[in-house]
């Protein structure tokens, strides 16, 4: 489950732990591409970090706090262009936590 | 005798709402709210809300009502406050973010049939309509975006009648003086009730002002300060920004509900505001010292943190105190029954290591003392007892539940005498004097600052129909207190998921109080005495690390 799958599409799997882990915990209708995260009160203070820990995880990427900006996080697909941009900048964690 | 008399004639008349009259008058031009990029200085606040309790009580709102508050976290819900109190009602501030469905519950308990509330919030505002909360006009107050009307035609609010903003700012009367005394109810605050039910906490505005001047000067405010309002107005902790820093004539800043998403940019708007003083919960200053980048930030300007609401870990408090080292570090306690009833200041460099940070000692006015199983009181190190309070500062009762009522007002166990406030939570004291909290006697546990009843969530999930049996087990964290674990059986196995278990949940209790984690089981472990075994489900839960 960690930074060893390459191969996948972040879009669906950063959606997928939006509508799965943070989205129940709301009234919100499921998120999508260009939802926003903020506006629709999906996220909290505390499911954002739970949101950013998951990607540290997922992709094997560090995430420093000044990363967790709205223009980062807004919506999944800004998430998704944070991601390539962090991959495509080979800044991949060593995975030792 | 003659003070007694004195008393029962009414004693004193003064209102909250006069601190900001006498402000209004000291500081006409000072800023007295911040919102986003909008301000609000005395004699705005003072006009403004004089024009909407006017217009309250020219379609008949006033003595004796209960007004509710649905507005964000703003200069209008600064403004709505004033304006429910100037016309001699009781506000009731409502969480925006909590399902329709509740609030109408509570709009029912204290027949709130008045509403102020913003375009931004008339979605929630229909869904209580739609639960029957009985409301039967809605003031719109639109301050904080001028001149946005209402398009009534297109509302939600069918069968309501509805109040514009520029109809209201139009007036130019001012509200007619309420013949009100210090003993009536300024607000309602509503809790978490183990029952299922949420209980709402009656404040008298001689409670509230008890409260606000010792606080104004427990902390030294003055005309000079930035005093950041980061709870919402349904929580207690935000009647200190709001009414402690009119009184010293100060400027509150109201930090938008997004804004703690990203602890960056709450870091940088400390910064950039330059916020003197701060009172939250600790979990929002552990997020802030974690995430927030709080060393690359000048936070020269606080001068007093001050926190309550749950106990602040150590670690963090100490790596707080290094970043801010010239401030003041203040821990004040008291279940919203009685305010604040005591309060410690934190020396540097912090508590040690092993230690945790006592609750301090009872508040000038306020008489503090714990009671031990036997009747006697707490009087040397190492004895245990539950916490009572007896002052100017505690709450006049539950609204409309005698009962419950008479459960934690009781006789002083100390003194027949008097009535003192039973906290249910239990302290011991340290060889200073001061009291060190303990835990609670009930099921009551507090997560993200906020107090919650686990029989209340438990009541939500046994009240599914496909649910057998639930019960909700804190899992202490550094973070938040403690995380909430539903565990659920739920008869034949794939008939729920826990997705729909939190669905069910969400349309019925407040965010806070939606459990972090659900696990089905097939059944519940029992105790010997057939009863669900909590302490079993709690081993089994891994503790939660906190990254850090």
């Amino acid at each position: 489950m960690t930074g060893d799958t390459p191969d996948v599409n972040p879009e669906s799997v950063v959606t997928d732990f939006i509508n799965r882990e943070v989205r129940p915990r709301t009234d919100v209708p499921p998120v999508e591409s260009d939802t926003s995260l903020i506006e629709t009160g999906v996220i909290d203070s505390l499911s954002m970090l739970k949101l950013v820990m998951f990607i540290e995880e997922k992709f094997g990427i560090a995430v420093p706090p000044e990363d967790v900006i709205p223009s980062n996080f807004e919506t999944v697909r800004r998430i998704c262009g944070y991601i390539r941009s962090k991959e495509a900048h080979g800044s991949r964690s060593t995975g030792t936590k | 005798m003659i003070l007694a008399t004195g008393e029962r004639r009414g004693g004193s008349t003064r209102l909250v709402h006069q601190l900001l009259r006498d402000s209004a008058i000291r500081f006409p031009n000072s800023i007295a709210v911040k919102s986003r990029s909008e301000v609000l200085t005395y004699a705005d606040l003072d006009s403004y809300s004089d024009r909407l309790a006017a217009r309250l009580g020219l379609e008949g709102v006033g003595r004796g009502d209960r007004v509710g508050i649905l507005l964000p976290k703003s200069m209008a819900s600064v403004v709505s406050v004033y304006s429910a109190l100037k016309a001699g009602t009781t506000y009731v501030p409502l969480d925006a973010d909590a399902p329709g469905e509740r609030l109408a519950v509570i709009a029912k308990d204290c027949q709130i049939r008045t509403l102020l509330s913003c375009s931004e919030k008339v979605k929630r505002a229909g869904e209580m309509v739609a639960k029957g909360a009985g409301i039967e006009k809605v003031f719109f107050i639109d301050c904080d975006k001028p001149a946005a009307g209402q398009e009534p035609g297109r509302s939600p609010l069918r069968g309501v009648e509805v109040f514009s903003w520029p109809e209201t700012l139009a007036l130019s009367e001012r509200p007619s003086a309420v013949a009100a005394t210090d003993d009536k109810p300024a607000y309602i605050l509503y809790t978490s009730g183990s029952t299922g039910v949420p209980k709402g906490v009656v404040v008298s505005h001689r409670s509230c002002l008890a409260f606000v001047e010792w606080a104004a000067g427990n902390v030294a405010l003055s005309p000079r300060d930035i005093v950041a309002c980061h709870a919402p107005l349904h929580f207690d902790i935000s009647t200190f920004s709001i009414f402690s820093t009119c009184k010293a004539g100060g400027s509150v800043l109201m930090i938008p509900e997004k804004v703690p998403m990203f602890p960056v940019q709450l870091a940088a708007l400390i910064e950039q505001e330059k916020v003197t003083v701060w009172y939250s919960v600790p979990s929002v200053l552990t997020l802030l010292i974690l995430f927030g980048n709080l060393s690359s930030r000048d936070l020269s300007n606080l001068r007093a943190v001050v926190f309550a609401g749950e106990v602040f870990p150590t670690k963090f408090l100490r790596q707080l105190m290094s970043i801010v080292p010239k401030a003041r570090f203040l821990n004040w306690y008291g279940p919203t029954e009685t305010n604040v009833c005591t309060f410690y200041e934190v020396p540097q460099p912090g508590p040690d290591a092993a230690s945790s940070v006592p609750i301090g000692k009872a508040c000038p006015g306020t008489v503090v003392y714990a009671v031990k199983d036997d009747g006697r009181e707490v009087t040397s190190i190492g004895e245990v007892g539950e916490l009572y309070v007896r002052g100017p500062t505690v709450m006049q009762g539950y609204w409309g539940d005698p009962e419950k009522t008479n459960r934690v007002l009781v006789t002083d166990p100390l003194d027949s005498d008097a009535i003192a406030c039973r906290t249910g939570d239990f302290v011991s004291l340290d060889e200073s004097g001061n009291f060190l909290f303990l835990g609670r006697r009930d099921g009551m546990v507090k997560t993200r600052g906020y107090r919650v009843e686990l029989g209340e969530i438990e009541a939500v999930l046994n009240s599914h129909p496909q649910v057998m049996e639930a019960v909700v087990v804190p899992a202490p964290d550094d973070l938040v207190g403690n995380r909430l674990h539903a565990f659920v059986s739920v008869g034949k196995p794939g008939g729920l998921t826990s997705e729909e278990i939190l669905t069910y949940c969400t349309s019925r209790l407040p965010k806070y109080m939606i459990p972090d984690q659900v696990t089905l089981r097939d059944a519940l472990p029992k105790t010997s005495s057939g009863k669900t075994d909590r302490v079993l489900l709690a081993r089994s839960i891994a503790p939660d690390g906190v990254k850090g």
